[in-house]
């Protein structure tokens, strides 16, 4: 299908990169789902999340970064290292401090790049939290002005926050077709959409999504000789090219119908409302968005994982959760067992996997994977 | 879009129009006979007229109290008798008999049952005009004023005081400890800094008793009405600041929580956007905050389902009557 | 006539077994792996169709398991092996509800709802110890046989504690121990509890329960099933031939889906 062949293009090939070789304004990389990119665009600058799941370049950051590091925070530094594709494009880093690793990481990734990092809170639901997270997102306001030289109005901030309004709101209409029996597009393909918003236009992003919805809405709907098991994907962020697991849990018949991924349906699924319409009030608002709702595992409460989780496996009609833990990711690994009491309670079956980048334990990884699917299907 | 603000807006429109100049479509002609003292009781019941009785001297057309702003020095009288704290004040002190008290008690404590604070999202004239307010800033560009945590827990003593306060006075007068000055000048006390007083009369084209300068106390009490009168206005900057203060809300608040209309959230479908937090006017978070237990009416909450009507979770939010659903997210 | 062939091609050996479509287990065979699962399973495959005198063609159904089942050619279907021990324990013991699999290279514990369905299980990771790659070893730091350990581990009078189950240093900790005159029963018992440890760890991850059935070529060392026995309390089943089960349950399920499709 060329709609979806477009978000694959985006993902896998060096076309972004080679249509802002051209682009005169400027590129700012940003990594995790914490940076908003509505002040970016409101100053006039492109943003690009650069994590990525490359395991050449996380061995080569190993030249620079202990070994026992998580490998989404290695291949981030070694992608910079090398300047590979947008990572030699953007002309200033905005990095967020959601581990160790990613704190750390701000000087190492420094060497080759300016970086501006933005400080989490370690929770997110106190009040002084939220106060201190939104003088981070004040504070990057000036950085952003003096890199762009364009100063914040009110008006631009509006018009981005509309534009990313509506990438949600096309997001959401997407979602309901995964939601659809049998799911009207594989897991996969959804994470090539998700995954297609790290470094696309957004308004282009947003065009595309929504003629791939026309197709799915329009297309009749698949018909499979037997219902395929629907699976949840959850935990550690699959990031192109590491799409090992997601590969393996679709490739026996099963269709993961949903993933809670930072790089996948977390990404583009918050909207923010616009009732105060002042800088400061836009501003905060864009500042929450970018926290509250999150679900990354960095946070002390991990309860809003939790009913995320087991609010997407109602909507979406799922029979199993798969969870990915990261290796060396203390966070997610720390969390899978909450999650597995919390879905047990519910009766939902949940495996819990760990591994890297690496191609090695695909065998391991499948058995499991498919024992589990077996076990679903009963 | 917006159907519920749309909505909510026509309601508060309509009540404005009714509670304000009812007496207008209505016209009801007649003094007021003035309460009977019994025998024996001091009558320390001061109807300083030109300070404290309905400025129109007209009896209001419906004979009851309503627990919201429909206030006693409306034009002409009003359509409803007065608040629900001007009912309980005045008959404190006149030590109305609890037999004629009582159906007024059972009508008021049934409407604070079925809707809690919805009369102050829906109903209330004063709500409407800090609403307005709001419009008006918004319209004009002009920032919103969030009050720091301490003020509003300030403001929360102040309120409950201000319920319990006027109470024990109005008791309180209903003796002649305090000597007959002291005690006139104390009667409907909530009334000499309820902004309705002065605010209402202006509304019907009658001028509202501005100055009493009786005694000492009524002079102090002035001032105070005139400052309150001001704070008022701060609705503007921060909106319905004046319901930050408001006893009336404050007394119907404790029906909120276990009113049948209720306003309830699925802790499941709720991603702690916070969206609800930041459209409320109020500022409040419990719809946020909560992760337990379903019903997420704060006594605080004047159901006006701004936040139900912003949340991006479908079916997160729900206005409930008696367990029914009648509106969700 | 029907025949039914269920292969499970392990990391250190390949069994074949041959059942009737009335379930029955009449022809098996077992053979190492070696480097190459490809062949051994064809080996194994041809071997057993041979012990029964029939050729391929007769056969119904050839349904692949074990680490080795994409790689095993003219299968009908591959099932992982989880699903085939449960199976094939649940045809031997119908009450179990928890299948210890100590196979090759890894251990599994399965947990099975009443009626024989998985509701969970769970893997060690990609480590040998425990496992019967693990004892292989031992047993020749030992300079034992291998089927010599287990008998051995049951009459020890006490179990040696073992620092490290990691199979390189538990090896040389094994040789020390020998040089130390330590008796060998001791070291096998203590062998053993230590792996029976890691197996308990892996049952409590999908719920201990009274009815244990022991599957997978470890079953067959009689020392590490008394030390699960011991630990997790309870008396366990094992079948005559352990090292089949994942196979025979394999045959068996090339033998419902057929009836099923029919
Ligand atoms: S899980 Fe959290 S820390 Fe990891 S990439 Fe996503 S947002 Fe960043
Ligand atoms: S002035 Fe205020 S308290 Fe008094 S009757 Fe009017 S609304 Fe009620
Ligand atoms: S709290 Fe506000 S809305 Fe409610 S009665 Fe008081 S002024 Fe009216
Ligand atoms: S707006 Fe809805 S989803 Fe967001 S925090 Fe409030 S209740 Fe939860
Ligand atoms: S919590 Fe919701 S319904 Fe209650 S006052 Fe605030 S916005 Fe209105």
């Amino acid at each position: 299908m060329d709609e979806l062949q477009y978000f694959r293009e985006i993902v896998t090939t060096d076309r972004r990169e080679r249509e802002l070789a051209g682009y005169h304004g400027r590129v700012v990389g940003c990594y995790c789902n914490f940076v908003p990119e509505e002040l970016l665009l409101a100053c006039g600058a492109v943003p690009v999340r650069l994590c990525s799941g490359d395991a050449a370049a996380e061995r080569a950051a190993e030249a620079i970064l202990p070994r026992d590091l998580c490998a989404v925070a290695k291949s981030a530094a070694g992608r910079v290292q090398r300047g590979d594709g947008l990572c030699g494009r953007a002309d200033l880093l905005i990095l967020p401090t959601p581990c160790d690793a990613k704190k750390k990481l701000g000087p190492v990734l420094g060497q080759f790049k300016p970086v501006h990092v933005l400080d989490l809170p370690p929770r997110k639901e106190s009040p002084s939290a939220q106060a201190f997270w939104k003088t981070q997102i004040r504070d990057l306001v000036p950085v952003i002005e003096r890199l762009t030289g364009t100063p914040l109005t009110r008006a631009a901030l509006r018009q981005a926050m509309d534009l990313i309004n509506r990438r949600h709101r096309v997001f959401r209409r997407f979602l309901a077709l995964r939601a659809a029996d049998p799911p009207r597009i594989t897991g996969q393909d959804a994470l090539f959409v998700t995954q297609a918003s790290f470094t696309d236009d957004v308004g282009r992003w947003t065009t595309q999504l929504e003629a791939l919805c026309e197709r799915l809405e329009q297309s009749p709907p698949p018909a499979p000789a037997v219902r395929p098991v629907r699976l949840l994907l959850t935990g550690a962020p699959l990031i192109w090219p590491n799409h090992k697991l997601i590969e393996l849990a679709e490739a026996d018949g099963a269709r993961v119908v949903i993933d809670e991924f930072c790089s996948g349906t977390q990404r583009v699924y918050q909207p923010v409302e616009l009732r105060e319409t002042s800088l400061p009030a836009l501003l905060d608002a864009v500042a929450e968005k970018c926290l509250l709702p999150t679900t990354c595992p960095c946070f002390v409460d991990g309860t809003d994982r939790l009913n995320r989780v087991q609010e997407l496996a109602t909507t979406h009609r799922v029979d199993g959760v798969v969870y990915h833990c990261l290796r060396l990711c203390a966070l997610f690994e720390m969390e899978a067992q909450a999650m597995q009491q919390t879905l047990r309670a519910r009766g939902l079956p949940m495996l819990s996997v760990s591994t890297d980048f690496s191609a090695e334990d695909r065998g391991q990884l499948q058995t499991r994977v498919e024992a589990f699917v077996e076990m679903l299907r009963g | 879009m917006n159907r519920i603000t749309v909505t909510r807006r026509a309601v508060q429109v309509v009540f404005f129009i009714l509670l304000m100049y009812g007496a207008f479509i209505w016209p009801r002609h007649y003094e007021t006979p003035l309460p009977k003292v019994p025998a024996g009781v001091p009558r320390t019941t001061l109807y300083n007229r030109n300070r404290i009785l309905w400025v129109s001297g007209k009896e209001s057309v419906v004979d009851l109290y309503l627990p919201a702003l429909a206030c006693r020095f409306t034009a002409k009288g009003g359509l409803f008798k007065s608040c629900i704290l001007h009912f309980f004040s005045e008959n404190f002190t006149w030590r109305t008999s609890l037999q004629i008290m009582l159906p007024h008690i059972v009508w008021l404590v049934v409407l604070c049952l079925l809707l809690g604070r919805f009369w102050c999202g829906w109903i209330c004239p004063m709500g409407a005009l800090m609403d307005a307010m709001t419009w008006l800033r918004k319209l004009t560009r002009w920032r919103q004023i969030h009050l720091t945590p301490r003020w509003e827990r300030f403001l929360f003593y102040l309120r409950h005081f201000l319920v319990w306060f006027t109470v024990v006075v109005s008791v309180l007068i209903g003796y002649p400890w305090l000597g007959q000055g002291a005690n006139d000048a104390l009667f409907l006390i909530y009334c000499q800094i309820c902004p309705a007083r002065l605010g209402y009369p202006p509304l019907g084209l009658v001028n509202p008793c501005w100055t009493d300068n009786t005694n000492s106390i009524t002079m102090f009490l002035t001032v105070l009405g005139w400052f309150c009168f001001g704070l008022f206005f701060l609705s503007f900057a921060i909106p319905r600041f004046w319901c930050r203060i408001c006893a009336i809300g404050a007394l119907v608040g404790y029906f909120n929580r276990g009113a049948l209309l209720t306003l309830e959230k699925s802790a499941q479908k709720c991603t702690s956007c916070g969206t609800c937090r930041r459209s409320c006017v109020l500022d409040l978070d419990d719809v946020y905050l909560e992760r337990r237990r379903p019903v997420v009416t704060a006594p605080e909450c004047q159901l006006c389902l701004t936040c139900l009507e912003d949340c991006p979770e479908p079916g997160c939010l729900e206005l409930k009557f008696l367990g029914r659903r009648i509106l969700r997210s | 006539m029907g025949w039914y062939a269920g292969i499970d091609s392990g990391s250190l050996t390949c069994a074949a077994v041959l059942i009737n479509d009335r379930g029955a287990l009449c022809h098996s065979e077992v053979v190492l792996t070696g480097a190459r699962s490809r062949l051994a399973s064809e080996r194994a495959l041809l071997q057993v169709i041979g012990k029964a005198g029939l050729n391929a063609a007769d056969l119904t159904a050839i349904v692949a398991t074990g680490y080795g089942r994409e790689r095993v050619d003219g299968r009908t279907s591959a099932v992982t092996e989880i699903t085939c021990h449960a199976r094939g324990a649940v045809a031997l013991f119908p009450q179990t509800q928890l299948v210890l699999d100590v196979g090759g290279q890894d251990c599994k514990a399965i947990r099975l709802a009443p009626g024989g369905k998985v509701i969970d299980f769970a893997m060690n990771d990609k480590c040998a110890a425990g496992t019967g790659r693990f004892f292989e070893v031992m047993a020749r730091a030992l300079e034992i046989d291998l089927d010599d350990l287990g008998p051995l581990a049951l009459e020890a009078q006490r179990a040696v504690g073992l620092s490290n189950m990691c199979t390189v240093f538990a090896e040389s900790e094994v040789v020390s121990l020998v040089a130390r005159e330590e008796p060998v029963a001791n070291i096998a018992a203590g062998l053993c509890s230590a792996a029976a440890e890691r197996v308990r760890s892996l049952a409590q991850r999908v719920g201990v329960a009274p009815e244990v059935t022991c599957t997978g070529g470890g079953a067959l060392n009689s020392g590490l099933v008394r030390a699960i026995e011991r630990l997790l309390g309870v008396t366990a089943n094992v079948p005559a031939e352990p090292q089949l089960v994942g196979a025979y349950g394999a045959a068996l399920l090339g033998l419902e889906n057929h009836r099923g499709a029919a």
